[in-house]
């Protein structure tokens, strides 16, 4: 999915990872939690930080920032996880991301969004649906379905291989 | 809404076919079984009323001309040959294409409707040789004809036209259970023809009975009817209006149930003399159903207990068809001076009426109470049972069990009336999922108020807390058990697998079952059908001989696989035994030699050695044929066993035959689990593969070769879970080694600490986890943290090839 998919004004929640500002579409949102205790699972790549019970449901946490190549995410008091739902080969997914501090929920119209560019972020711009800009400053939308996809995970697994 | 009816319609005519299947295939093997035409007679008029009801022409249309077929075979016109047989699994192949898309599309064979006219016609000529009408039978009938109504007599006519004859059957009736006996013997014939007239009669009868003369058309023949009617509990006297005459017989009273009320109390010194009371009382149980009662009033204090005495008495309610001289036999070998007691309660002659005895009769009979003693506690207007156990007058247990008799005798009483209700309902499986989930998210939230209570430490909320535990732990079991189902409905599909695969291979081959009725989770059932059909072709395909190879090794030319299943404790064994040519050992050895699958492979035991069969890519056969040899098979039957949590194995006998025996948990939702904690994290082990727990001594650790820990002169092998799972933190002096067994093999986990034992409510880690192969799923602990689930099988598994 593409800058070209926005064609509605859509509502988006912001959060930050480092110094950067991300967004979701709160559509994918399904709640903001605490963090508590996270059990890590063995032979993962780092980035998976672990799973947790989430109402009786065991929900995977990825750390947004080891992924995205930055330092691991330190725990702070306002750090939380934003548990979204994506859909990866018409599977429904929920995970739960670490985020370094929730902002805030805004509206965003399609033509203040810019597509991505190709070059001069670290990111994989497959993960970007888009650039917006709120209040003079760039957020990067997230495509949180492209960042979980099937490809992602066959990594992971390899990733195991390899540690193994 | 009428989606909705669709649905159903749809599940029950796959059902319906189901049962068509394994109905043809088994009226191959006793074509004269009369029940079972009948059942497939049902099924087929079932289909066809269905379909017709939805519109589906088509189908019902071909149902139709195959029922009337049908129809001929149950009225004898027709025998049961292998070309029908043949015919009616074609039949239903093409029901169930029709059945799947009901749209259409779907063409009939010309060759299936031809074959089912061409039988069709036969009946016509068997009909005419066998039927003859006469006018002389026709002479007979008309001194009824005055008797009989314009309604009665259209019928007579009707049935004789349809080729059907006519019986006059005499029948002495009991005045005093006239309408019973008669509703009885009329259900009995309807099976076998049309009763078209009862005629009461004035000739003499028998004292206290009363004479009927039964109008019956059927198309039986006089001795098939007469057969027919043997097991009729009535007298009768039946007589053909054709030539053949039936013999008159009688018969003597049918064995009607009695229910007995029994006490036995063996003397105090019984035991010493060599009296087992509890294989007396299973010899009770094998008489008829049994309700048995222990009273344990006489058990004294525990200092004055004497461990060879008998101090227990029983009370027992049996209901069985054995007079009382046959439960007199039961206790033949006890001694005298212990109290056997014997009454018959009820004879079964159905005259009682709804209401059983009260409590204070069924005390005062057994000679717990006096009548005396009785009257002045019924003054009282409290409950009898309550009062007399408050007065220390009877033991609460001798209430409990006249309580027990009175129950069960309505329950008996009751039953006899309403035997034929339908007594179940029918529930999409995701309602039943969903239940299960909630049962499983109680006993984790159970564990959690467990465990708060015992922190507060506060009387009233543990009892709370106690209370909730029984009651979630009798839930869980109870919705588990709603998806238990009989794994003989899968059983009935592997026949026809069997059938087609024999012809195909031209070899002939019959299976055989038991445990039909062996209950297992029904997720477990789905998954387990792919195996199970693998491994059956594997036998038929590879184990069992051509009938010549068969011939000459003494062999009966038919080979035989055998189907069972059993419980044993929190599992299921399913076994395969086939009576073929065994395994090859030493060609698997050669082949796992070649392929280098173990430096040892010559010293290995061919118990070992079998399981390389299960190593993908292993395959021994010289040439590959459709149905296996490609190997590629074993290994996906292991895997999918594996994804069961369950083991397989594999015991040959060269040139006897081969046996795979299965084991399955009952349920893949909740497994009982030991806990264990390495550094921070917490695991969880499947309890039914411990064996014990040893602790690992640092002055041990890395002792000689490898990681062996000695367990009383054993030397078992052992992991270390923090390596395999690369957890930091650094071991404690003292750490636990929980000794697994695995198909047979010893291995050891070692880990920090064992917590104790966890009921695991196994949750799947979805997705992203599905790399990691040495955990099988985690679950919710007390605390509400994750415990992972160690799957051992793979862990041993891994451990054994990176050797």
């Amino acid at each position: 999915m593409s800058v070209s998919s926005i064609t509605e004004t859509r509502q988006y929640l912001t959060f930050r990872l480092s110094s950067e500002i991300y967004a979701i579409d709160v559509a994918n949102v399904r709640e903001i939690l605490e963090v508590g205790d996270i059990t890590r699972v063995p032979q993962t790549p780092p980035y998976m930080r672990g799973v947790i019970n989430l109402r009786g449901s065991v929900v995977p946490v990825m750390d947004l920032r080891l992924k995205f190549g930055m330092t691991e995410t330190e725990q702070t008091i306002n750090t939380c996880i934003v548990v979204v739902e994506a859909q990866v080969d018409g599977e429904k997914l929920v995970v739960g991301t670490l985020a370094d501090s929730v902002q805030e929920v805004f509206e965003m119209e399609p033509g203040q969004i810019e597509p991505a560019p190709r070059i001069g972020t670290r990111l994989n711009t497959d993960f970007i649906r888009g650039m917006g800009n709120h209040d003079g400053q760039f957020i990067m939308i997230l495509d949180i379905d492209m960042v979980f996809s099937a490809e992602d995970l066959l990594l992971s697994t390899d990733a195991v291989a390899e540690a193994a | 809404m009428i989606d909705d009816h669709f649905a159903t319609f749809i599940e029950e005519a796959r059902e319906l076919l189901a049962e068509l299947e394994s109905g043809l295939v088994e009226l191959e093997e006793h074509p004269d079984d009369g029940e079972l035409v009948g059942r497939i007679f049902r099924a087929l008029h079932t289909l066809k009323g269905s379909a017709g009801m939805f519109g589906l022409e088509t189908l019902a249309g071909f149902v139709h001309r195959f029922e009337s077929v049908f129809e001929m075979v149950r009225n004898d016109e027709l025998s049961v040959s292998r070309e029908l047989v043949d015919l009616g699994l074609k039949a239903a192949d093409l029901f169930g294409q029709l059945i799947e898309t009901p749209e259409g599309g779907v063409k009939l064979p010309s060759e299936i409707l031809d074959a089912l006219d061409a039988l069709a016609a036969q009946k016509v000529s068997d009909a005419a040789i066998s039927y003859d009408p006469s006018a002389e039978a026709y002479a007979d009938i008309s001194s009824y004809a005055n008797l009989l109504t314009e309604y009665e007599l259209s019928r007579v006519k009707a049935a004789s036209k349809k080729g059907r004859k006519l019986y006059l059957i005499r029948l002495n009736l009991r005045l005093d259970a006239l309408s019973q006996e008669l509703a009885a013997f009329a259900k009995k014939i309807s099976k076998s023809g049309e009763l078209i007239s009862t005629i009461p009669l004035t000739d003499p009868a028998p004292d206290g009975c009363l004479g009927f003369n039964m109008l019956f058309a059927s198309s039986h023949t006089p001795e098939k009817l007469g057969k027919e009617l043997e097991h009729t509990p009535l007298q009768v006297n039946h007589q053909s209006l054709f030539k053949p005459q039936i013999q008159a017989y009688s018969q003597s009273n049918s064995k009607h149930q009695s229910i007995y009320r029994i006490r036995f109390s063996p003397k105090p010194e019984s035991l010493v003399s060599g009296l087992n009371p509890l294989a007396v009382i299973e010899d009770l149980q094998r008489l008829g159903e049994c309700v048995i009662v222990p009273q344990t009033k006489r058990i004294p204090e525990l200092e004055s207990l004497d461990p060879k005495e008998c101090y227990v008495f029983w009370d027992i309610i049996l209901l069985s068809e054995s007079d009382p001289d046959e439960i007199r036999d039961v206790f033949i070998f006890v001694e005298e001076g212990s109290e056997v007691r014997i009454e018959r309660i009820d004879d079964g002659s159905g005259s009682q009426e709804d209401n059983y005895k009260r409590l204070g009769e069924i005390l005062v009979e057994r000679g717990d109470i006096t009548s005396e003693e009785l009257s002045g506690y019924l003054d009282n207007q409290k409950q009898l049972g309550r009062l007399l156990v408050e007065a220390d007058a009877v033991s609460s247990r001798a209430v409990e069990s006249a309580l027990i008799e009175q129950s069960f005798m309505k329950d008996v009483l009751s039953g006899r009336q309403k035997n034929d209700v339908a007594q179940s309902i029918r529930v999409p499986a995701e309602k039943l999922d969903f239940l299960v989930n909630l049962a499983g998210e109680m006993v984790t939230l159970q564990a959690r108020l467990s465990q708060c209570s015992l922190r507060y430490a506060d009387p009233d909320l543990i009892s709370i807390a106690e209370e909730v535990e029984r009651l979630t732990a009798e839930l869980r079991d109870t919705t588990l058990n709603i998806r238990m189902l009989p794994i003989g409905t899968t059983f009935s599909r592997f026949k026809r697998v069997v059938r087609d695969l024999g012809e195909e291979l031209g070899k002939r081959v019959q299976l055989t079952t038991s445990g039909g009725e062996t209950e297992i989770d029904k997720t477990v059932i789905e998954k387990l059908n792919d195996p199970l059909v693998h491994l059956i072709r594997n036998s038929i395909d590879h184990g069992i001989e051509s009938a010549d190879e068969r011939r000459r090794a003494n062999k009966p030319v038919e080979g035989n696989i055998h189907l069972a299943a059993v419980h044993e404790g929190d599992s299921v064994v399913i076994t395969i035994s086939d009576d073929g040519k065994g395994l090859d050992y030493d060609a698997i050895r050669s082949k796992a030699t070649e392929l280098g699958l173990s430096p040892v492979v010559s010293e290995l035991s061919d118990r070992e050695v079998s399981s390389f069969i299960f190593m993908p890519g292993f395959s021994t056969a010289g040439k590959v044929s459709g149905i296996s040899g490609r190997g590629v098979g074993m290994d996906v039957v292991k895997r999918s066993i594996d994804s069961l949590r369950g083991s397989i194995e594999l015991l040959s006998q060269p040139g006897e035959g081969t046996k795979v025996v299965i084991r399955l948990p009952l349920t893949l939702v909740i497994i009982e689990s030991l806990l264990v904690k390495v550094g921070n994290d917490r695991f969880v082990l499947p309890l039914s593969l411990v064996e014990e727990c040893v602790e690992l001594d640092k002055s041990q650790n890395r002792a000689g070769h490898g990681d062996l820990i000695d367990v009383r002169g054993q030397l078992v092998p052992f992991i270390y879970l923090r390596e395999r799972f690369t957890i930091g933190a650094a071991p404690p002096e003292l750490q636990q080694i929980v000794i697994m067994n695995h198909e047979n093999q010893r291995i050891g986990i070692a880990v920090d600490h064992v917590i104790g034992q966890h009921q695991a409510v196994i949750k799947p880690l979805g997705r992203f986890y599905e790399g990691v192969e040495e955990l099988s799923g985690a679950t919710i602990l007390g605390d509400g943290t994750v415990a992972l689930i160690v799957d051992v099988p793979k862990i041993v598994r891994k451990a054994a090839l990176t050797k």
